[in-house]
């Protein structure tokens, strides 16, 4: 499940164990179930991985990650980060540690030279991480849907899919 | 009365200026550490807090066996594949499955990479800059750094055109402001020992270690299917055996994957002995102060549950690589019989965790554990209506439990195993440690330190990295032989379990000793405990008041400069303490005097 070069990677990071905070595994089990995605886009659940999801982030020519994340917003309310905005959003308000694991992960590859062209972050505002074992809460179980459509507009953008 | 003295023997006093760290991580290792200092800034009483409540155990009731491992999978991002082979182990234990050759060593050649896998990340990305200082790299000849290579290792990345290019690099991200992962280092701190050539070399093999753990990851990915989160199988190895199949079509193992996995297990010992291993032995010999610091438990009480079968369904010390057991008050020739069935054996208190029992001063087995929260802060608590300054440890103080291997305090990781092993006569062990010390023109005594436990976790992995290639051969020849069997399906089907079971599923997970006790009623998950490596090394006090290993190991630490703890971070992080932690100091009027990052 290695990416190759040059590969488009869609990765949804969190724990899924924390009710909200596995908002991006959710998105990558969802979009797994429809299963419509072009062979050359790569889905990868990264669950709470920080550092060793260093090779995944290096192969990637272009990424779009999911994520849980706390602008103050109504729950379900959806951002959108691209390139540079995304390790200093990280780095001035983590959410938990998978975040900070993950700031450094692309700074590692940038470190090593390795990075992606181009990188969004798709995130939804939280209502709850705190339930162990809970599912997604109502408001952010909806914003699955209108975060894949975000996603397929972002790769129609990449051109990695064809115009609807 | 501000001294007292331990049952275990340490004398803690904490009338001194207190220090608080307290790491904001929300996997297993969040965590909190209070110390006192002294007039001469000694650390004299240290309190390790576990700050958030784990709460696995009760999502566990009702799942089906044959799914815990999935579940436990995510309680921590790292440890991944430790809990989930902790878990088939319990269940395939209580339901008495006996798993194929095959598939005994898959499981080893995973976890053996899982072992040179983390200790390179840990050595390297999280300990390595307590004792690196990234900005006096900055100022090093490339000229020299590269002759100091040559001077320690064949290593071929070694000229001064390649360091010159590394300190470049370093430089363009220093100079952006963003520091990414070298941000909140305490650089220029007066205890950083390593000449600028030594700080160079140590972060060019930083970065080349950040490339080089890609490589190792595949072996994750090819037996389990794939990575992150391999899959794993109750009675075996998901992977079938297909050495005739070709490209990447399914799961199977074939011959073009096994050759991987051969290629990577090489590179991987080359690595280590030529990377990781002299960059250890150098850093080191800089820092012979930090042999005798930290030590805490090691000296005393030593506990491994053993890992490696080399024969499947065998987990005596006759089949373990590394043998189980346990080190009792600094005697090496006596190797305890550690029995995780024993109700006497391992048992978890209570009295100051947050937990309820029906008699705090008592002991539980895991398999009769409880885990009802009761937090409630001592009345010597210090805290505002925003943040508790300081906690009472007098009280109830950690979400963590005290667990005790007949009544002992014990010390778990990497440390531990290859004392063990030496003590049990491991003739290889005996020679690397033995071989290391010897450079180093240090005693056996002076593994029980910071620095020893740093060096015994490199030394085990070159150990495990010796391992992985002739367990890889070893599967390779197996197969050769016609035996392709990877899962013993005969007990999958529930039908065929009887109503009740009880099961133990042990794993020495490269931070130390983690074990998973289950029941299992009519099908279903009825009780589930873990009991991971950092509760034993983060232990608060029990009912008599012995002390835990992180709290033993930071007593009589002296600090250089208060506001900045980088001592304190040399000894924690030398337990490899589960994943990164941000910390804040709080001074004695409990004002925020720095933010510490805790790599």
């Amino acid at each position: 499940m290695m990416a190759a070069d040059g590969n488009t990677v869609l990765l949804g990071i969190g724990n899924v164990l924390w009710a909200d905070e596995g908002f991006g595994p959710h998105v990558v089990a969802r979009l797994q179930e429809r299963g419509d995605l072009p062979p050359a886009v790569e889905l990868v659940d990264g669950g709470t991985q920080g550092l060793y999801l260093l090779p995944l982030v290096q192969d990637a020519a272009r990424m779009i990650v999911f994520d849980a994340v706390d602008f103050g917003r109504p729950p379900g309310e959806m951002v959108v980060l691209r390139d540079g905005a995304i390790p200093a959003f990280f780095g001035q308000r983590p959410l938990s540690l998978h975040q900070t694991g993950f700031t450094d992960v692309l700074a590692a590859a940038e470190l090593t030279g390795r990075c992606p062209r181009a990188i969004t972050l798709i995130g939804v505002q939280y209502a709850n991480i705190e339930t162990w074992g809970g599912g997604l809460s109502a408001a952010v179980a909806a914003a699955i849907d209108p975060a894949i459509e975000m996603s397929r507009r972002e790769l129609q953008s990449w051109k990695e899919m064809p115009h609807a | 009365m501000t001294q007292t003295k331990t049952p275990n023997g340490f004398t803690l006093d904490d009338s001194g200026r207190r220090i608080a760290l307290d790491p904001v991580t929300r996997i297993e290792g969040h965590m909190r550490v209070e110390v006192n200092i002294d007039g001469s800034n000694v650390i004299r009483n240290a309190v390790s807090v576990g700050t958030m409540w784990r709460g696995l155990e009760p999502i566990m009731k009702g799942r089906d066996p044959r799914d815990a491992w999935a579940f436990v999978q995510r309680i921590c991002g790292v440890c991944t594949g430790v809990h989930a082979l902790a878990s088939i182990r319990a269940v395939e234990n209580a339901l008495a499955i006996q798993i194929p050759t095959n598939a005994n060593t898959i499981r080893n050649i995973m976890h053996l990479a899982l072992y040179v896998h983390d200790h390179l990340v840990h050595f390297y990305h999280l300990h390595a800059l307590d004792w690196v200082d990234v900005v006096s790299a900055l100022s090093a000849s490339p000229k020299a750094t590269s002759e100091l290579q040559q001077s320690i290792s064949p290593w071929p990345h070694s000229s001064p055109g390649y360091f010159k290019d590394v300190q470049d690099r370093v430089r363009k991200l220093v100079g952006s402001g963003q520091l990414g992962p070298f941000r909140n280092g305490y650089w220029g701190h007066a205890t950083y020992k390593l000449p600028p050539a030594a700080n160079l070399m140590a972060v060019a093999h930083y970065i080349e270690a950040l490339n080089f753990q890609r490589e190792i990851v595949k072996i994750q990915a090819v037996f389990g299917g794939k990575n992150p989160h391999p899959m794993w199988l109750v009675g075996g190895v998901p992977s079938a055996i297909n050495m005739h199949a070709t490209g990447s079509s399914g799961a199977s193992i074939n011959v073009e994957r096994m050759n991987l996995v051969a290629s990577v297990a090489a590179q991987s010992l080359a690595f280590i002995e030529q990377v990781y291993i002299p960059d250890l032995l150098a850093i080191a010999s800089f820092y012979p102060e930090w042999f005798k610091h930290g030590g805490g438990l090691a000296s005393q009480n030593l506990l491994s549950y053993g890992e490696f079968p080399t024969r499947a369904n065998d987990d005596s010390n006759a089949s373990l690589m590394l043998p189980r057991g346990a080190i009792v008050n600094g005697d090496l020739k006596t190797l305890h019989e550690v029995d995780l069935r024993d109700p006497a054996h391992v048992q978890e208190f209570v009295p100051h965790s947050w937990y309820r029992y029906p008699d705090d001063k008592a002991g539980l087995h895991p398999w009769d554990g409880l885990t009802e929260v009761d937090f409630r802060l001592g009345a010597k608590t210090r805290q505002t209506p925003d943040k508790i300054e300081a906690f009472d440890e007098s009280a109830k103080y950690s979400y963590i439990k005290a667990p005790r291997w007949k009544g002992h305090a014990m010390e778990t990781g990497p440390l531990a195993r290859m004392v063990i092993a030496y003590a049990g006569g491991n003739a290889r062990v005996k020679e690397l440690v033995d071989g290391a010390l010897g450079k180093l023109g240090l005693p056996l005594t002076a593994l029980f330190s910071t620095l020893g436990r740093t060096a015994a976790r490199g030394l085990e992995a070159q150990w495990a990295a010796e391992q992985l290639v002739e367990q890889v051969a070893y599967l390779q020849a197996t197969i050769k032989g016609g035996n392709e069997s990877t899962a013993n399906t005969e007990k999958w089907s529930p039908t065929t379990w009887p109503a009740t079971a009880k099961g133990v599923g042990f794993c020495e997970a490269p931070r130390g000793a983690l074990g998973h006790w289950l029941h299992i009623k009519n099908q279903k998950i009825e009780n589930y405990q873990c009991v991971v490596p950092t509760t034993w090394n983060a232990s608060p006090r029990d009912a008599q008041g012995n002390i835990g290993a992180y709290e033993a190991a930071l007593l009589g630490v002296p600090l250089a400069d208060p506001k900045k703890p980088l001592e304190i971070l040399r000894v924690i992080h030398s337990f490899d303490p589960c994943l990164a932690c941000a910390t804040h100091v709080i001074g004695p009027d409990g004002g925020e005097l720095t933010v510490a990052r805790v790599l």
